[in-house]
């Protein structure tokens, strides 16, 4: 078992995280950054249970690992009250969702033949396809910058919609180049900014 | 109905592992699912339908929930609510204990530049990524004129009105029931 060694453990009970977190992930429609307000606005503001520092940066590692809002719970939960606090948390967080998924799946697989469903869901496809170029966009926007950048997406793209490569495999080799280049600009010197 | 019927002993182990292997991707954006999941899924697995994949792409998204709740639904269609747990807990396992480790050591872990220097060289790959997959989507979810303007209005109102993604889709489903646009 590891202790936390800067700080005392503050008398948080895993009843409350349950609470907290069941309450944002019931009410925290938007996704991304709004639920990242919420989690804030209820762990940090209301109840201080973190300062705004140690949050911000739990926030920013979440941020590079995936679905940022678990991740943003996982961290809350475990400063507050380690494993357990962590598993609480993110399970508090996910249930509504999962619940809402199911039942609406249950609908859909039974209805989705229904002609005016159809009209409705084929109504979305394309909002659909639009929300993932958002996410692309919104991603890329700060980080594309050099002509590097801009070669690797091109590449990426090729790859994988022409020449169909395991999406795991490009992933692989990117982080492989990655690595090999911070040891290259590590050993030339100081350059590289973002 | 003619979906791939998945009745078999190993369903479940099966499932438990294609989403655990899915979820190990799990960086730069809860997005990176989106292109990882259609191919295994869709274009691997066969179990889902391109359409039924877009349809659980919109469900997912009508939730608090990251877009990774769409293996809530590939799970649920496979086998059911215990499918659906499954593939919940198996998708989001390995990031989660990735996270556990970080929060454990994050005082380490700030000081730690070169991760931050390798997914930054990742993010270009992985907007590459979704942009494949907008265009393979895109083919079976946009057939016409009037699904290319949809497109294009909900891209800026995603993007230039930060609308909220819930909203827009219930909003166009709406309409979409209303004047039965095909």
């Amino acid at each position: 078992m590891t202790r936390n060694q800067e700080e005392p453990r503050r008398p948080v009970s895993l009843l409350d995280i349950a609470k907290v977190f069941l309450i944002i992930g019931t009410t925290g429609f938007g996704g991304g950054m709004a639920i990242i307000a919420l989690i804030q606005d209820y762990c940090v503001v209301r109840r201080g249970w973190l300062e705004l520092d140690e949050f911000s940066h739990g926030v920013a590692f979440g941020q590079i690992l995936g679905p940022f809002a678990v991740n943003a719970s996982i961290f809350v939960g475990y400063r507050l009250r380690g494993l357990k606090g962590a598993l609480v948390a993110a399970v508090s967080f996910l249930t509504p969702s999962v619940v809402i998924v199911m039942a609406l799946t249950a609908l859909y697989l039974r209805y989705q033949r229904v002609p005016s469903l159809q009209s409705a869901l084929s109504a979305i496809g394309p909002v659909v396809v639009a929300l993932i170029v958002a996410a692309a966009y919104q991603m890329g926007r700060s980080r594309i910058k050099s002509m590097e950048s801009v070669l690797l997406v091109l590449i990426s793209i090729v790859l994988v919609a022409l020449f169909k490569l395991p999406i795991i495999f490009v992933l692989l080799a990117t982080a492989a180049y990655a690595l090999l280049k911070v040891r290259f600009s590590e050993g030339g010197g100081a350059h590289e900014g973002r | 109905m003619k979906d791939v019927k998945w009745l078999s002993a190993l369903l479940l182990p099966k499932l438990a592992w294609t989403f655990l292997k899915i979820g190990i991707v799990f960086f730069g954006g809860g997005f990176v699912v989106i292109p990882v999941m259609h191919r295994e899924l869709v274009q691997n697995m066969h179990l889902l339908t391109n359409r039924q994949f877009i349809d659980g792409t919109a469900i997912s998204q009508l939730t608090p929930g990251p877009v990774a709740v769409l293996a809530t639904f590939a799970g649920y269609k496979a086998s059911g609510v215990v499918g659906a747990l499954v593939a919940t807990t198996a998708i989001f396992l390995p990031g989660s204990l990735l996270m556990i480790f970080l929060s454990k050591s994050y005082a380490i872990l700030r000081e730690l530049g070169a991760a931050r220097k390798v997914l930054n060289t990742l993010i270009p790959v992985v907007v590459g990524l979704l942009l494949a997959s907008a265009w393979s989507i895109g083919r079976t979810a946009i057939a016409d004129w009037y699904g290319i303007a949809v497109f294009l209005a909900a891209l800026i109102a995603l993007v230039r009105f930060k609308l909220n993604p819930a909203l827009l889709i219930i909003v166009t489903a709406m309409l979409g029931l209303l004047f039965h646009l095909k």
